[in-house]
């Protein structure tokens, strides 16, 4: 399978968006903005620093819809403006959406609010085919925008996804492993340290010859195992730790190297660890 | 097809429904209304694996990201100084495999530099997973309690190299017991 670096990935991905703009757009953005409903039929850029929809306009195609303020109304002396969304070809779809996609939710992964409430909102909203669909827009000054750009801002997404990486680099990246092998041992290390200050308090017995003599105890294939639950690790870490200090004085930093020198650090490392475990 | 399936799912509701729209508390209408808007714009669920940790806006929205004063002494410095202590494990891991042990003297060299790379080596996890500039507070509970466990874990070492054998001995002994 071809290896696609993050940066291709995001080519790839970005293709995909910009062929399924429909639900890319509507799923994406709505999901980024889980509050904002006023512009959520927009595509336009100018979400959402301004503050009220223009009339959007249709796609090349004429698939998709236009919209127009068609009624306004004064309240609380404040510009209520209600958008009617015209749809034209696949309104019976749109209209549809609301329920087939609570359904598809309930089916497919569970998800408390919608498991929950799905019953209630499919009464509370009675389904229609009629093909006008109200939208509430309302006039904000411009500082209430801005506010509410910043409270937007909040809620910005972890960037960059854990999904945009590379599946080699994340799973069997040295980088990571040395993190996780490292912190295990120095865990370790810290609670094995704790318990042997606290152990004549507790009445434990930590010193060595007692853990000798428990380890000692212990059947062969335990004993096996446990020391390449160790060893396996502590191999990874040395020899990985030699070739990050290597990357860090410029040596085999070639992409290609490095992608090498990860899959031999596997073989290396295991084959260290059935040595320490069992040869020594 | 579908329209069976919503048949279906009406009459569940009817079935199962207790309280009437007017008796939902106020904050239950207006959220089933926006979801109900909201829900006909959505055609992938939300996953939230990994829920963005709280955030503040630093003047205003267009201002750019503050950058941290520089110091080397948190920079290249610190860097530096984190390699030199790797690399001087490299020596201290390979005696004991070709000498048998070490002596007392760098035993406790080994414990200590292990240490200070343990330590530096939390710090650099705490840095990248709790950032100070989205959760202050947490970040330096974690700091101050990894100095607490640091000093605590140097104080155990060093009951444990005076008292006992020393920690290569100690793991010589259990490897081969």
């Amino acid at each position: 399978m071809p290896r696609l670096s993050a940066h291709d990935y995001l080519k790839k991905r970005k293709g995909k968006r910009e062929k399924f703009w429909w639900s890319s757009h509507l799923s994406g953005d709505q999901a980024a903005a889980p509050n904002q409903s006023m512009h959520s039929n927009c595509r336009g850029s100018h979400w959402p620093l301004e503050p009220r929809c223009r009339p959007c306009r249709g796609d090349s195609d004429g698939q998709l819809y236009s919209a127009g303020i068609i009624d306004l109304k004064s309240r609380n002396r404040r510009t209520i403006a209600t958008l009617l969304v015209l749809c034209c070809q696949p309104t019976t779809m749109i209209a549809q959406r609301a329920g087939l996609t609570a359904l598809r939710r309930v089916a497919g992964k569970p998800n408390a609010f919608f498991a929950a409430n799905v019953a209630k909102l499919a009464l509370a909203q009675p389904l229609t085919t009629s093909q006008i669909r109200p939208v509430a827009t309302q006039k904000i000054s411009g500082d209430e925008a801005r506010a509410l750009l910043a409270k937007q801002r909040l809620n910005r997404p972890v960037s960059p996804h854990l999904d945009i990486y590379d599946k080699q680099q994340t799973w069997f990246g040295g980088s990571a492993w040395q993190r996780i092998t490292g912190s295990a041992f120095s865990g370790g290390l810290y609670v094995f340290a704790t318990a042997y200050l606290a152990a004549p308090l507790l009445g434990w017995h930590l010193e060595s010859a007692s853990l000798a003599a428990a380890f000692g105890a212990l059947p062969l294939a335990a004993k096996g195992a446990l020391k390449f639950l160790v060893a396996w690790p502590f191999a990874f870490h040395a020899f990985n730790g030699v070739r990050h200090l290597l990357f860090d004085i410029g040596v085999g930093f070639k992409r290609q190297t490095i992608i090498k020198t990860g899959w031999y650090l596997w073989g290396a490392s295991i084959v260290g660890g059935l040595y320490l475990a069992f040869f020594l | 097809m579908a329209s069976i399936a919503r048949s279906s799912l009406l009459r569940q509701a009817a079935s199962t429904t207790k309280f009437s729209a007017a008796t939902r508390p106020a904050f239950q209408q207006t959220s089933i209304a926006n979801a109900v808007r909201a829900t006909a714009f959505h055609t992938t669920a939300r996953r939230d694996l990994l829920p963005p940790l709280p955030q503040r806006v630093e003047g205003t929205v267009n201002d750019a990201s503050p950058v941290p004063p520089t110091s080397p002494s948190h920079g290249s410095y610190h860097w530096t100084f984190d390699r030199l202590v790797a690399g001087s494990l490299i020596p201290l891991t390979v005696v004991p495999f070709a000498a048998g042990s070490l002596n007392p003297t760098l035993d406790a060299i080994l414990c200590a530099t292990i240490l200070i790379h343990s330590h530096t080596g939390f710090q650099n996890i705490i840095i990248d997973y709790v950032p100070a500039y989205r959760t202050p507070r947490a970040r330096k509970l974690f700091m101050w309690g990894l100095n607490a466990a640091t000093v605590v874990v140097g104080l155990a070492l060093y009951e444990f190299e005076t008292t006992d054998v020393g920690i290569t001995e100690t793991i010589k002994r259990i490897w081969t017991a």
